[in-house]
């Protein structure tokens, strides 16, 4: 009995309860739990996966709801229709929404949410043809031909229905080529932009999926809810039911599609009781009921921070392993230059922050099947320099030509198009996803599928070419025993191979290492340095910036020696160590 | 024969799952300098952020001016007599100078010494280039201006111990002379000093004593003179020179 | 619309831009010190109002026990953690007295003080001083555990202190609504104007708090102190000023700032447990306008919100919301560019 299985099963028993001899007081309440589950299920991906804060779920569970109530009630026509027009006026919302808030960094966004929730809920409340406050009323039935959804356990099958197929698309979403990327987003869990960037992906249309997902489920659940009710009215689409929608994700585990059942099931069970007993305790009547919220969401936060759901998840059975199938035909690769062609070529590039001058029309050259080291005392420019190579930092001024095309002012993910790869000075894996996912998501763009394919489950063929792609990697560099361990168990040694491995991944021409050795102890830099050895006996070309001088002076053929921003000298290792102008500027001046 | 100010024994820290100190033991006598010097990576930075409670670390003893520290946060080292120059200065940049110095002064106006600020003053005597800027942002200072100003904002402080982080960081290396010619005089006017420098020669020109920090751990240590001829020292920052050349 | 119209207006418009000008001014205060966004600094101005209302009525205010409720459990944590760190008994014996001697005189006061039907203006002041008290309460109870938190999580808390404090609110004041008596009942006739003693009040105030935060943050060494923990909060701590003391004083100042917007409005808006949230966004738009950082900004950005309020709610009466909230989108969006944002190293 693996996880799979028991999912399926609980889904099962979960569309036959409605035949059971359940009270139709759960039914009820389960109706509600699948339709808070919709939403929160939206918000488990934006926010939990893509750490992108929203208050505003509920606006589009309004804009759902209300769409139908005037499409079925003032137009007459179909609630099917409506469900078209809310999905419709939805997505182009979303888009217009997303496309200025999702630009936004940080705390902005969230406050965002709670300005667009609140501009639109007054809009509806304050609209003669929507109702006002009081809402439209008298909503038709969904039906289909003769089956009507009108009673409680009837409609159950339509919500359950929307939420279970809901989960499985997000759940087989976030195990694809896309989700990895949108795992990667998250800035709270030490993600960014960044690495996905230099992997090459659109973040920002990444972020733009997952918003216009969150609130196309939202919208489904309006319609839903509408058409249960057969009326509506703005108040379950208030900033209030926007905070406890991200209330429930918290509780119940916001970055896990059983988190998003655990929270709804908890939270309306709870909300309840409270709203039974409360009033009782203090007399009169009204939402004492948020002050347990409040408390409990700060509570949550200080001590349960990933929610109810994994203390949960302990107790089920683990997920079955998935064993990598390297038979499979393997990804399409670039043809790469032959040694000694151009294949890197810096000049006179220039970065200056305001007054400050970092990198100073530094120039120099790689040729294919060369090992370069990059080096300079503190302050000298250098990783700047690989920042500005890789397109992570627009530069100031100077031209970088990578295999003949002009790269300079282009994005990092156009430069990894161009057969650049890189590994970043502070190790960017995403913790959660295990050492293989991490790798596979190098194979980005060589790999195509997109979110729908994904959703729909059609990415099998190429997930498994992408998948052994990432354990092959994992072999050439050692860690293929390490392959499904979280990336975030490992040591820093194991971490800043994993990285490799990933930036091999892409097969690039092109390998930038950003001070691989750096944290690592002795025996670990040593695997490091046969590992790279082995590369470039396979014809890797790399440039790397090192602090280790044992370690670059081993390991490459040239060196490129930076001070204050400036090009030094250029040499053999034996040349640089020699010479007395880099001893000065490691050492200081002789007196 | 001046007290030991500051004894460390076994000290460990690093950042997250990464060690950088892997068990430092030494001590820096009253009225001394002593420098750590060490190729990049090394971990200097890490050893006095760990001092000053910067960073999380463990170690069997850690004494200064004869009371444990290990469990006391930042600011109480501070109010202890602890006083640190990091490397990125961390000055207050929209600030004025006159008001960054006087925020060095939080330390003895809190305990309660009534002529606190007479300490601008004597910071004014020996950095006449503060004086003439000191209504000026301290963002819109030149580099070495920043170092002095960073170097009097702490001693309006009256640290029993001063460590400063890699004072030449990014200056050129006629202000690195003018600041190091201050880190003597400093030396000669009795305050103790605990250095980190990268720049081996000038450190070890104006200390005491001083250690060779390499990946975590200390190599040569002994009196700067000798430090200062012996070639090893060259080799910890250059590596050692490859076998197979010819 | 004639000049007259637009006169009035403007007038309504500066007045309540002065309130979200307060409100604005201790939401900069507080995250430029603390990185907090303090959505709850609305139900400071409402409980400042209510409390007012209840004595004036002649009922112990229900904030008397929530501040009792709030020492009390300050009281708890401290002493749980002065025994596991082993303090010196005189230490824990201090801070426990100081945490609940106000609160604890308060409470025992209460009862006689409000029969007592003192003048407005003791009765300002006792206001003053217990949501005042409230502030530093609150950041130790629910932030200051969380200091390293991300600017996100500490939003989130926000979000959860506003919905245990706006509950709290209905659970002491009830779903009634209060005014309070006007400082000031003269009425002074400008041209078309028309000015309350209240309005004049209102400026005044304003305009004192604001001199005097000037004067705090630019002459005082604590005032310094607190500049220098939300320029630089490293440095601030290398100089031996606690960043968590510094958060308590912001809060400190929070509360009095909101008690007092709350006192200054009630007597022309009618405050219920909830009215704050509104009010508290409102002040908010102006403060983000700001950049969570700038004061001189936030004052325009108040004002500015003040008269697009009352210059669309004449043009638009039921949908002067929407557009207050609508507006500040571009500038959010605005403000994302401008500002630099540390995403990742």
């Amino acid at each position: 009995m693996n996880r799979s299985v028991l999912a399926a099963v609980a889904a099962v028993a979960v569309l036959a309860l409605p035949f059971a001899p359940v009270p139709d007081f759960w039914i009820t309440q389960l109706n509600y739990i699948g339709l808070f589950s919709l939403v929160v299920l939206g918000l488990v991906l934006l926010t939990g996966v893509g750490g992108l804060t929203s208050f505003g779920q509920a606006a589009f569970a309004g804009i759902g709801a209300y769409a139908t109530a005037y499409v079925s009630t003032t137009m007459a026509l179909s609630p099917w229709l409506g469900l078209v027009v809310g999905l419709a006026l939805t997505l182009v919302l979303a888009l217009a929404i997303g496309a200025m808030t999702l630009r936004m960094s940080g705390h902005y966004l969230p406050l965002a949410t709670i300005c667009w929730c609140l501009a639109l809920y007054y809009l509806v409340g304050n609209l003669e043809a929507l109702g006002k406050y009081d809402g439209l009323l008298g909503l038709p039935a969904l039906q289909i031909g003769d089956f009507s959804f009108q009673s409680e356990r009837r409609i159950y099958l339509l919500i359950w229905l929307a939420a279970l197929l809901a989960a499985l698309g997000v759940t087989r979403l976030l195990d694809s080529r896309p989700g990895r990327i949108m795992r990667a987003l998250n800035t709270n869990r030490g993600g960014g932009a960044t690495m996905p960037e230099a992997m090459g992906a659109s973040t920002f249309r990444y972020k733009l999926v997952m918003f216009v997902i969150a609130a196309l489920l939202a919208s489904v659940s309006g319609w839903l809810y509408a058409h249960m009710q057969r009326s509506v009215n703005p108040s379950p689409f208030g900033i209030k039911f926007g905070i406890e929608y991200l209330f429930m994700a918290v509780v119940g585990g916001i970055g896990t599609v059983g988190g998003a059942f655990t929270g709804a099931a908890l939270v309306k069970l709870a909300e309840d009781q409270l709203k039974v007993w409360l009033p009782m305790i203090f007399g009169g009547s009204g939402n004492y009921e948020i002050i347990v919220f409040g408390v409990v969401l700060v509570l949550v936060l200080r001590f349960a921070p990933d929610g109810l759901w994994p203390l949960i998840a302990r107790w089920l059975p683990a997920a079955r392993k998935r064993v990598v199938d390297e038979s499979v035909p393997p990804l399409s690769s670039r043809s790469h230059p032959q040694p000694g062609a151009a294949l890197l070529d810096v000049r006179a590039v220039r970065k200056q922050f305001g007054g400050l001058v970092a990198v100073n029309d530094i120039s120099f050259t790689i040729r294919a099947g060369d090992i370069v080291g990059l080096i300079g005392p503190n302050g000298a420019g250098k990783s700047t320099t690989f920042n500005l190579v890789s397109g992570v930092l627009p530069l100031t001024s100077g031209e970088v030509e990578l295999l003949g095309q002009r790269v300079d002012g282009r994005h990092s993910r156009d430069i990894a198009r161009a057969g650049l790869s890189r590994t970043f000075q502070h190790v960017k894996l995403v913790p959660d996803m295990t050492v293989l996912e991490n790798v596979a998501l190098g194979t980005y763009l060589r790999t195509k599928t997109g979110t729908l394919r994904a959703m729909l489950g059609l990415n099998a063929a190429e997930e498994r070419q992408a998948r052994a792609e990432a354990m092959r990697q994992l072999r050439r560099i050692g860690l293929a025993a390490q392959a499904h361990e979280l990336a975030g168990n490992l040591a820093l040694g194991p971490q800043r191979l994993v990285e490799i491995a990933r930036a091999l991944a892409s097969d690039p021409s092109l390998l930038l290492l950003d001070e691989p050795a750096a944290g690592l102890r002795h025996k670990e830099k040593e695997a490091l340095a046969e590992v790279l050895r082995q590369l470039k006996a396979e014809g890797l070309s790399l440039l790397l910036v090192e602090h280790d001088m044992d370690f670059v002076m081993k390991l490459t053929d040239r060196i490129v020696v930076m001070e204050f921003g400036r090009w030094l000298m250029e040499g053999t290792p034996a040349e640089v160590q020699a010479s007395p102008a880099v001893r000065a500027a490691y050492l200081g001046a002789e007196e | 024969m001046s007290g030991i100010l500051l004894d460390v024994q076994d000290l460990h820290a690093g950042y997250g799952r990464a060690e950088v100190l892997h068990g430092l033991s030494f001590t820096a006598a009253e009225k001394s300098v002593v420098t750590v010097i060490g190729p990049n990576g090394a971990g200097k930075s890490t050893l006095l952020g760990a001092l000053m409670g910067l960073i999380p670390s463990r170690s069997a003893a850690l004494r200064f001016a004869g009371e444990d520290i290990a469990r006391l946060t930042l600011e109480e080292r501070v109010l202890g007599g602890l006083a640190l120059v990091p490397e990125k200065r961390e000055l207050f940049g929209t600030m004025t100078v006159e008001d960054n110095l006087l925020l060095g002064g939080w330390r003895p106006k809190k305990l309660g010494d009534k002529r606190w600020r007479d300490g601008l003053e004597s910071v004014y005597t020996r950095f006449p280039r503060l004086k003439e800027r000191r209504a000026q942002a301290a963002g819109t200072l030149s580099g070495g201006e920043r170092q002095m100003l960073a170097l009097g904002r702490a001693l309006m402080g009256q640290p029993k111990l001063l460590m400063l982080d890699e004072p030449s960081l990014g200056l050129a290396p006629l202000i690195v002379r003018e600041i190091f010619a201050i880190v003597d005089d400093l030396r000669a006017s009795g305050v103790s000093i605990l250095l980190v420098e990268q720049n081996a020669r000038a450190a070890l020109r104006v200390a005491d004593h001083g250690h060779v920090l390499e990946t975590g751990e200390f190599g040569l240590s002994g009196p700067a003179d000798q430090l200062a001829a012996d070639p090893r020292v060259i080799e910890t920052y250059l590596g050692a020179g490859r076998k197979d050349t010819p | 619309m004639d000049l007259t119209i637009a006169a009035i207006l403007g007038l309504d418009g500066l007045t309540n831009g002065a309130i979200y000008a307060l409100v604005a001014l201790a939401l900069v205060l507080v995250f430029s010190v603390t990185r907090i966004i303090f959505i709850p600094q609305g139900e400071f101005v409402a409980f400042g109002a209510l409390t007012l209302a209840a004595m004036q009525m002649g009922q112990v205010p229900g904030t008397v026990w929530l501040l009792l409720l709030m020492a009390l459990a300050v009281a708890v944590l401290d002493l749980v953690q002065g025994l596991r760190e082993r303090w010196p008994a005189l230490r824990i014996s201090r801070t426990l007295v100081s945490t609940l001697i106000f609160p604890c005189i308060a409470a025992v006061v209460a009862p006689q003080f409000v029969q007592r039907q003192h003048t407005l203006i003791v009765q300002v002041l006792a206001t003053l001083a217990i949501v005042t008290c409230m502030g530093p309460l609150l950041y130790r109870l629910a932030y200051r555990a969380l200091s390293g938190a991300s600017v996100l999580t500490l939003l989130i808390v926000s979000v959860g202190v506003h919905f245990a404090l706006t509950g709290v609110g209905l659970v002491f004041f009830g779903a009634e609504g209060y005014r309070t008596p006007a400082f000031w009942e003269a009425r002074f006739d400008v041209g078309p104007l028309s000015l309350t003693g209240q309005t004049l009040i209102i400026f005044g105030a304003s305009i004192v708090l604001l001199l005097a935060m000037f004067l705090f943050f630019e002459r005082t060494l604590m005032g310094k102190a607190l500049r220098a923990t939300s320029v630089n909060r490293t440095g601030a701590r290398l100089m031996g000023i606690s960043g968590d003391a510094a958060g308590s004083l912001s809060f400190t100042m929070a509360a009095f700032i909101g008690a007092l917007s709350g006192l200054l409005i009630s007597p022309s808006t009618t405050i219920y447990y909830d009215t704050g949230f509104l009010i508290g966004l409102k002040g908010f738009v102006a403060a983000v306008f700001a950049g969570l950082a700038s004061f001189p900004m936030a004052l325009a950005g108040a004002i500015g919100v003040g008269l697009i309020e009352s210059f669309g709610s004449f043009w638009a009466s039921a949908f002067k919301e929407v557009i207050v909230f609508t507006v500040i989108l571009p500038i959010l969006l605005w403000r994302s560019f401008v500002d630099p944002h540390h995403e990742e190293h």
